[in-house]
């Protein structure tokens, strides 16, 4: 039995590292109504970023100040000449828009940084650690802890400050909001810059757990099942996604895969998905769309 | 957009698009190097299918930096008898669609020099070009990896898994594990888990692996890692509760280090995992830390920087900025090293090809004679200032890998040491099973195997 | 008005409709493509670019089907090649004496029935989520094809490899062999979908996807139009994987149809066109060239002396501006770029009927 909780804790704590990744989504998407696929090279363009400055020296503080600038910069460019030729477009093309974005932050990472692989310690240990006579990893608690904070401090963002409330204006009716002034230009700029130090954040949770190379861009895939579930607009809403997602896979992989098979875990979350958009077709948490004609 | 940009966008396209085609014919891509004092078509050509991008870019940018260095240090005593070497590269991204189109656009070099051999080093780029190979005479050299059976040479030709192929690999990992619990009898009853990449590559041992067990009589479980690996927390959770005396891992690339760390975020005795040929860098390890102490790996070859052939590149090509690795400081390592010994066969197999064929550019058939009658003896091993990089090799028409000997080194935290000597593998029990395989593909392909006991 | 999640092509399709005498365009292409390349006669040109080209122009057709005219948004075209290469390759090795065009009909009608089963899900989800289901069978279709060595005749890679191409006595194994099957196969097949999306059924998926509730206001049944377009798509989508296995790689593992190759078989949608059957072969061109174009210019600019990976990360980054500069310039495709530069340049060439259809 405690292994069963062990796997299931263990899972739900991996999953809140998913739905990390998958609120910087969140916040684009609230936004400017983009699917941005480029998030995930935003973070292996984070974690090498930071990974290298830490290597030449610099202290950490001052890598992610610098980091958060690089990529508070790259916000202002894809507003600038991406997001604003596109204003108004399909979903699908801006979709591939910021999938071609994710080729310009994967090129430019790797000649900046080169393509070695980089071992990251952001001072967090991965030990197994005794609790409740389960077998948890220190690290994954940790992770989860700062997720934690993370979520706090956007809502607070979100739900306190002016910024917030623009954000959030310009999600609910970009028309409405532009009459009365919110400059749409400056809200996406502040959301993909959000987005970039959640970006941030994840980046080096994952680095440090999975060392800082190419696959990191390939967690994107991981988050899109979880946004799925959670619905593209709700922040609370992608971090239960993220813990069903994280202990259905890993249970999933343990007692089904012993009897079909193993490597389960690549499309579960994806089944998973299907199965809870055919009871709910937007989502746990997301807006319910009324078909007119 | 108004006519005018649109006729000139049309026109632009339509000017692209016959400037590509006609450039194909004409060949004027990837610019060849080396050999810059030979006259056209007189020097001895190898394209190469590199990689140096993409989630595998450390091992592809480390094994074709020493290739092309000892290459270079060739040239820079004149060549192989005389014969200037030549290379092309060409960006595959470890693609295997970008890996045919490079093979294909590069297998004739610009010059008119013959081709000697392709080194791909990816598995799903050898099988794809293994049948166009074959059709156009060019020997297909897959180092300590490829596809098992091609070792059958009667089959596969031109097809050479040098030194190591996947069932000597595992075969020798469990002589290894024999030795060390006492003796191959005392496997019996003993758990092993077998953790390996979801990818051909990583299944290709899966049904040996059975066999090595059921002779053994250890208890085995094949654990499978979806690509890329980055998550395997319920992998290590299991075998944590099957609670192995040993796991050998068979990854690649991320898989290696992620591995590493959750098995020590589990608890798992890290010196108790053994690591496959392809999981035996410093780039594998390292981003683990301090977690992948004690691990141990096989290798065909030590790194380091102590070997005679080593310092000559180092004197003769690194330190006259000639080198072709972009970081110093990989220079010694596995990769590289794997790079160099490759070259070593490599320009070795030229050069026996021309004792028969005489001291000029040979053709790929006269170059897959050469492979085949490699023989690399502790004397030659002297006269290349090789010894300890490479162990003695020798093949024939019936047998392309010609080692299925491996060393066993452990990471201490900075670097690797050996802790073994040379544990063969059990080559005549891989055999049958070699040639049955080979045997198949023959058959489905209509392929009448050679008889080797009568070619020389 | 909240941030909806509609998926609505229909307004990219703006080219007018044309009226007067013209010349259609295909039978020069279609002339051009099965005689020039046998004068160039360059291996090259044969097995690096034409045959990918066709192939992926086909795949793209496939997804056009659904995406383009049905507007269902579908991210797995790939895992459904990757069933067509499996189930023709299980059929002729299975079916003894299968002739390969028949075997790879077959590999269709199997693939067409995986696209079925995932198309079953659109009947309930629309827009944008509906990926949630395609994007399932890109995961669920390789694993199930390499967990179960069946499928692979046994082999432990999972990899499949093809046998000698052969048309009864005809061997195909050289370049220009494999070049003139697939030519055929796709002339005939594309032929077929053409006129398919010219009458009712196109007209049927076409009205789904501008305004389905509409559309079954007339009495048009959208779920079995939408299912029909899942069928027929995925029954392209299978032929070209069955072609990308015997003529093109002469080897699949289950991961070469992975998601890469979908958002590569997406790109060539939209940059072709959404609801062109044109745009899908100018969509594959331009995906399958611009890469070497840039190689080989690099190549020449820069000499020997640029480092390879830099070079490579270069093309990267441009391959992604091009894509934006693309989407934002031209966002009806390269079919209705195309299509405007010729009715200006040579208003003598062009379909006699409405732009959007050819």
């Amino acid at each position: 039995m405690s292994f069963f909780l062990e796997v299931l804790v263990g899972g739900a704590l991996a999953g809140v590292m998913y739905a990390l990744v998958a609120i910087g989504f969140v916040l684009i998407y609230r936004a400017s109504g983009v699917f941005n696929f480029a998030q995930g090279t935003m973070i292996l363009f984070a974690a090498l970023t930071f990974a290298n400055l830490v290597e030449m020296g610099a202290p950490m503080s001052l890598a992610f100040v610098v980091t958060l600038a690089l990529l508070i910069g790259s916000a202002f460019l894809t507003e600038r000449l991406v997001l604003r030729p596109l204003a108004n477009r399909s979903v699908i093309t801006l979709f591939l828009a910021t999938l071609g974005l994710s080729y310009i932050f994967e090129g430019v990472a790797q000649i900046a940084w080169g393509t070695q692989v980089h071992a990251l310690d952001i001072g967090l240990s991965d030990e197994p650690v005794n609790l409740f006579g389960l077998s948890l990893s220190s690290f994954d608690l940790a992770a989860t802890a700062i997720a934690a904070l993370l979520v706090a401090g956007l809502a607070l963002v979100i739900g306190r400050t002016g910024l917030g409330l623009a954000l959030r204006a310009v999600a609910a009716d970009p028309l409405a909001a532009l009459s009365i002034g919110i400059q749409q230009e400056r809200v996406t700029v502040i959301a993909w810059s959000l987005a970039g130090f959640v970006a941030l954040v994840a980046g080096l949770l994952w680095g440090a757990r999975s060392g800082v190379q190419f696959s990191l861009a390939l967690i994107v895939l991981k988050a899109l099942p979880v946004l799925i579930i959670g619905g593209f607009t709700s922040v609370g809403g992608v971090i239960v996604a993220g813990i069903v997602v994280g202990a259905g896979e890993k249970l999933a992989e343990i007692f089904l895969g012993s009897l079909i098979g193993s490597g389960i875990e690549n499309w579960f979350a994806y089944v998973l998905a299907l199965l809870f958009l055919m009871i709910r077709p937007t989502g746990l948490f997301g807006q319910r769309d009324l078909a007119r004609i | 957009m108004n006519n005018r940009r649109s006729k000139s966008l049309l026109l632009l396209a339509a000017a692209g698009t016959l400037l590509t085609l006609s450039a194909c014919d004409k060949k004027a891509e990837s610019a060849q190097q080396g050999g810059e004092t030979a006259a056209p078509g007189k020097s001895q050509y190898f394209p190469l299918q590199s990689y140096r991008v993409g989630p595998y870019a450390a091992g592809g940018s480390g094994f074709f930096g020493g290739f092309i260095d000892y290459m270079q240090l060739i040239n820079s005593r004149g060549g192989v008898n005389g014969v200037p070497l030549s290379w092309a590269e060409c960006e595959t991204e470890y693609d295997v669609e970008k890996g045919v189109e490079c093979y294909e656009r590069l297998k004739k070099s610009s010059d008119g020099s013959p081709t000697a051999a392709t080194n791909p080093l990816s598995v799903g780029i050898a099988y794809a070009t293994l049948d166009r190979s074959t059709a156009d005479k060019i020997p297909l050299i897959t180092i300590n990896h490829g596809r098992t059976d091609s070792t059958d040479g009667a089959v596969f030709p031109y097809v050479f898994p040098l030194q190591l192929n996947p069932y000597s690999e595992v075969s020798a990992i469990f002589n290894y594990i024999g030795a060390r619990d006492g003796g191959l009898d005392h496997l019996r009853g003993k758990k092993i888990v077998v953790l390996y990449h979801g990818s051909p590559y990583g299944k290709e041992t899966n049904g040996v692996i059975d066999k090595l067990a059921s002779r053994y009589g250890a208890t085995v479980e094949k654990i499978e890692v979806p690509h890329p690996g980055n998550e395997q927390q319920s992998q290590w959770l299991k075998i944590k509760q099957f609670a192995p005396e040993w796991v050998i891992l068979r990854g690649w690339g991320v898989m290696n280090p992620v591995a590493i760390k959750t098995a020590y975020k589990v608890g798992f005795p890290i010196d108790h995992i053994i690591g496959n040929i392809w999981s035996n860098s410093e780039e594998d390890v390292r981003p683990a830390g301090d977690a992948a102490r004690g691990y141990i790996a096989i290798t065909t070859h030590p790194s380091g920087t102590n070997f005679p052939v080593l310092q000559q590149i180092k004197a003769d090509v690194v330190d006259k900025g000639k080198g072709n690795l972009s970081d110093p400081k990989r220079f010694g390592t596995v990769y590289y090293n794997l790079g160099v010994v490759n070259g070593i066969l490599n320009v070795e197999a030229v050069r026996v090809a021309q004792e028969k064929f005489g001291n000029r550019p040979l053709s790929g058939e006269e170059v897959r004679w050469g492979f085949e009658h490699l023989n690399i003896d502790a004397a030659r091993l002297q006269a290349l200032g090789a010894v300890g990089l490479v162990q003695p090799l020798k093949l024939t028409c019936a047998d392309h890998e010609g080692g299925g000997a491996v060393r066993f080194q452990q990471w201490d935290g900075s670097k690797w040491n050996l802790v073994s000597d040379w544990v063969q593998a059990d080559r005549p029990l891989l055999r049958p099973i070699i040639e049955a395989s080979a045997l198949q593909y023959a058959k489905e392909k209509g392929i009448t195997p050679r008889n080797c006991a009568k070619e020389s | 008005m909240a941030t909806t999640l509609s998926f609505d092509p229909a307004a990219t399709q703006t080219a007018p409709i044309r009226t007067g005498r013209r010349w259609p365009l295909w039978p020069l292409a279609l002339f051009t493509a099965a005689l020039l390349p046998f004068v160039i006669g360059s291996d090259y040109l044969f097995s690096a670019i034409l045959v990918p080209l066709l192939i992926l122009s086909l795949a793209g057709l496939g997804l056009n089907v659904l995406t383009g005219y049905a507007g269902q948004l579908s991210l797995g075209s790939a895992a459904f090649m990757a069933v067509g290469a499996f189930a023709t390759y299980n059929l002729q090795l299975r079916l003894a004496g299968l002739p390969m065009p028949l075997a790879l009909a077959g590999g269709g009608l199997v693939a067409a029935g995986a696209g079925l089963v995932f198309g079953l899900p659109s009947l309930r989800v629309k827009g944008f989520y509906l990926i949630a289901s395609t994007l399932a069978a890109q995961f669920f279709i390789p694993w199930l094809l390499s967990q179960y060595s069946w499928f692979s005749n046994g082999n432990d890679s999972g990899v499949i490899t093809a046998p000698p191409l052969k048309l009864g006595p005809l061997g195909l194994d050289s370049p220009a062999g494999r070049y003139a099957l697939t030519l055929a196969i796709v002339a005939l097949v594309t032929w077929g979908a053409s006129n398919l999306v010219r009458g009712p059924a196109g007209r049927a998926w076409i009205s789904v996807r501008d305004m389905d509730l509409a559309a079954a206001g007339i009495g048009i049944a959208p779920g079995r139009a939408k299912l029909f377009a899942f069928a027929v798509s995925s029954f392209i989508l299978g032929i070209a994987g069955g072609l990308w296995a015997f003529t093109y790689l002469g080897t699949v593992e289950p991961a070469g149809f992975d998601l890469d190759r979908s958002f590569q078989i997406l790109f060539i949608v939209i940059i072709g066109g959404l609801g062109s059957i044109r745009g899908n072969f100018l969509g594959a061109a331009f995906i399958v060239l611009l890469p070497i174009a840039l190689s080989i210019a690099a190549g020449v600019l820069a000499g020997s002396q640029v480092d390879p990976a830099l070079l490579e990360n270069i093309q990267k980054i441009l391959f992604g501006i091009l894509i934006i500069f693309f989407l934002v310039a031209e966002p009806d495709g390269l079919t209705t770029l195309v299509d405007r530069a010729l009715r200006t340049q040579f208003p003598w060439i062009g379909s006699r009927k409405s732009g959007n259809q050819e």
